[in-house]
């Protein structure tokens, strides 16, 4: 990027800098720390000049944004024209509370268009319904309970469906088929239908369990039906979101979020070329998420890095020629992991730094945690004020007025390319183990992970990774005074009596004959998603449906556990 | 005569699968000498009782992030006791509001564990209930 005399100049100008000034001023004061280094422990050097960017080229590794390699950003004019998507979480108790909670969001937002609906263990990870007896003290407490379509009819009472971009945080077609079925009910054309699922399982295993996820290969194979449908039918639809965030939430690095981002997007895209569609059809639908964590450049890095590296995937891997194949969209969402408990007000700090790191890397749908995540479901006040902190970045701060405020920074294109290369290097060894599937049923995956959050844990533990007010500032005897969210016991009760009134009310003929097609389906190999969206019509729950998409492939459950576990008898 | 070594169970009873924290426990409890035996995700309080029982474990600990922790508590403590086992020390880590801690000190727990606890605190808990024996211990 710049011209040889210059850069000779330069460097004998540092030299000459550092004996004259740097040394004397370390000589005289030292630095408050042994060591510098960002989370993933790429160390970081007191200063950065043109020479740590000296061989780059600007036009090669930067370029514009909206354009191969996307370095810069997906749009060419970027927030000045297509603001982040706030999407916040929203889910508990049953659908009319949830509906509620969705409103009150919709109206915080100004613009009211975009939600992340989260849904309970119960349904999502293990297939039950509310009154199943394991679901007992579980229904409607870290999101909201959808055993039927009627609860999806709750949750979206009153709001146009054509109007707002959902995201539905689960994996697989059960969720989505209500929803779906939902649609059709209110006669919203598929071409209509605008949000995403979150639908990743490489991320689910490796994270917070599905008791309910098959083997790999058939997670796979779900995914890539709702893939397939959303490509033929569903423009305005993204199917999966490729995540990274799970990840790093169970404690590993940010180099290697970015690695296994990078080789689940891979993984999933190889699925679905196998099954016959283009990469040119295929890459435009995924949406890719992760983590913000407290180191804001390194996050800033991460994410530029993220698009120049998929840009290269798509070009060179997978041959893509359709730029929108290759710009690669992320949805950001700020570290629940580095919440405390200790001194909750605290958090608002660290939500505010996450959510600016992302929009200083360029995000393009920003979730904020609450204040008060690290101890319950967010309350309205906690909800209010993560909305606030998005809109007073946009209107009030400056970053997001013009494109990649942070090109250009020394430092950053420099931490930029280290983080890229030391992704690349995780990538490989996940390459080499034969991708991500062998990756992940190995156990190799999950021992990198748990070793990464070990020593992260360690690092805190003996005081090496500062946590203010938890093991330095700390003060025992002050008590922050917040409103917690609280669940109401009565909302499982009213759901169980709910569902005993569905199934005396439904046809249940009806329901038995879509769910046996459900399970012919699965056992033949076809598509699950028509087959899901009708039995869901019919009012079939969330267990009947597990049950019919089970039959068509074996428990992984022996498997699953065993690779969960791996580090324990390491 | 050698020393026995503390016997710990770790359970996740329930249905949350975020076992970070519980794996980060075991491997922080095994480093100061004890032997860890983990139940492995969603298992039920039938299960954890009996594993209680098989492995002739001093103390058993709960790991609770999804806030069912008193449902899945009093379901524990009840399965011990059908087993004969109510005086076995039983605590509670996860994520807990201050406002339930009588209560699951009256279901029989004896020490909550939340987040950033350090793992010397737990493991010198864990030594001193399974010494005592006994299920009520002040902090």
């Amino acid at each position: 990027m710049f011209d040889r005399a210059g850069m000779a100049e330069i460097a004998a100008k540092q030299r000459a800098w550092a004996a004259r000034l740097e040394e004397r001023a370390l000589a005289a004061r030292g630095e408050r720390q042994v060591s510098f280094e960002t989370s993933s422990g790429i160390p970081v050097r007191r200063l950065y000049t043109p020479l740590d960017v000296a061989d780059g080229d600007y036009l090669d590794s930067l370029g514009f944004p909206g354009e191969y390699p996307f370095t810069r950003g997906c749009y060419p004019v970027g927030y000045r024209s297509i603001v982040w998507q706030p999407r916040p979480y929203c889910g508990y108790g049953t659908g009319e509370e949830t509906n509620q909670r969705i409103k009150y969001l919709l109206a915080q937002m100004g613009r009211g268009d975009t939600i992340n609906v989260i849904v309970d263990s119960p349904t999502t990870y293990h297939g039950l319904d509310a009154d199943d007896p394991l679901a007992e003290g579980e229904v409607g407490r870290n999101g909201v309970s959808i055993s039927s379509l009627r609860d999806m009819e709750d949750i979206f009472a009153g709001i146009a469906l054509d109007k707002i971009s959902v995201t539905f945080a689960t994996t697989g077609v059960i969720t989505f088929g209500m929803y779906l079925a939902l649609c059709r009910q209110q006669g919203v054309p598929l071409d209509r239908i605008w949000g995403s699922l979150l639908n990743n399982p490489f991320g689910s295993y490796v994270s917070c369990n599905h008791g309910n996820l098959p083997a790999p290969a058939d997670a796979l194979k779900e995914l890539t039906d709702v893939v397939e449908y959303a490509v033929r039918y569903m423009p305005k639809w993204n199917p999966a979101s490729v995540g990274g965030y799970e990840c790093r939430e169970a404690g590993c690095t940010a180099v290697q979020e970015l690695a296994i981002m990078l080789g689940n997007g891979i993984a999933y895209t190889e699925a679905a070329l196998a099954r016959g569609l283009s990469i040119d059809e295929i890459a435009p639908r995924w949406v890719f998420y992760c983590s913000v964590g407290n180191n804001l450049f390194e996050e800033v890095a991460k994410l530029r890095a993220a698009r120049r590296m998929w840009a290269r995937i798509a070009k060179e891997r997978f041959g893509a020629t359709n730029p929108r194949a290759m710009g690669l969209r992320m949805h950001c969402q700020t570290s629940g992991l580095t919440l405390t408990a200790e001194q909750p007000l605290n958090n608002v700090v660290r939500a505010t730094l996450q959510s600016l790191a992302a929009v200083l890397g360029g995000t393009n749908s920003l979730y904020t945690d609450a204040y008060d995540e690290a101890l319950s479901l967010p309350s309205e006040e906690g909800h209010t004020l993560a909305i606030r902190t998005q809109q007073i970045i946009l209107e009030e701060s400056g970053a997001a007025d013009t494109v990649d405020p942070l090109g250009g920074s020394f430092f950053v294109e420099w931490l930029t390319d280290r983080v890229e290369e030391e992704a690349e290097k995780f990538l490989a060894r996940i390459d080499a183990l034969g991708g991500m599937t062998v990756a992940i049923s190995s156990g190799w995956l999950q021992q990198e992970i748990d070793r990464a959050g070990l020593a992260a844990r360690g690092a805190i533990t003996r005081g090496e990774r500062v946590v203010v007010g938890v093991n330095k500032y700390r003060n025992p005897a002050e008590e922050q005074e917040i409103r917690l969210f609280q669940v109401d016991p009565t909302w499982e009760e009213k759901q169980r009596r709910r569902l005993r009134e569905l199934r005396a009310n439904r046809d249940n003929e009806q329901v038995q004959r879509s769910l046996e097609r459900l399970a012919d389906a699965a056992r033949g190999g076809e598509s699950l998603v028509e087959p899901c969206r009708d039995a869901a019509a019919a009012y079939a729950t969330n267990h009947e449906l597990a049950q019919a998409l089970a039959a068509g492939r074996a428990s992984w459950r022996d498997g699953y556990y065993a690779m969960k576990t791996a580090i324990l008898r390491s | 005569m050698a020393e026995r070594r503390v016997r710990v169970l770790l359970a996740k009873p329930g249905l949350d699968g975020h076992d970070f924290g519980i794996k980060y426990v075991a491997v922080g409890l095994k480093e100061a000498g004890m032997e860890v035996i983990y139940s492995g995700l969603n298992v039920s309080a039938e299960q954890v009782a009996r594993i209680a029982e098989q492995e002739d474990v001093d103390v058993v600990g709960i790991g609770c992030l999804s806030g069912a922790h008193l449902t899945v508590t009093a379901k524990v403590v009840a399965a011990l006791r059908e087993r004969g086992m109510g005086d076995l020390p039983v605590v509670l880590g996860g994520i807990v509001p201050k406002a339930d801690l009588p209560r699951l000190h009256d279901l029989g727990v004896a020490v909550v564990f939340g987040p950033g606890s350090a793992i010397s605190d737990i493991a010198t808990c864990i030594s001193r209930l399974a010494g005592s024996g006994s299920a009520v211990g002040a902090p």
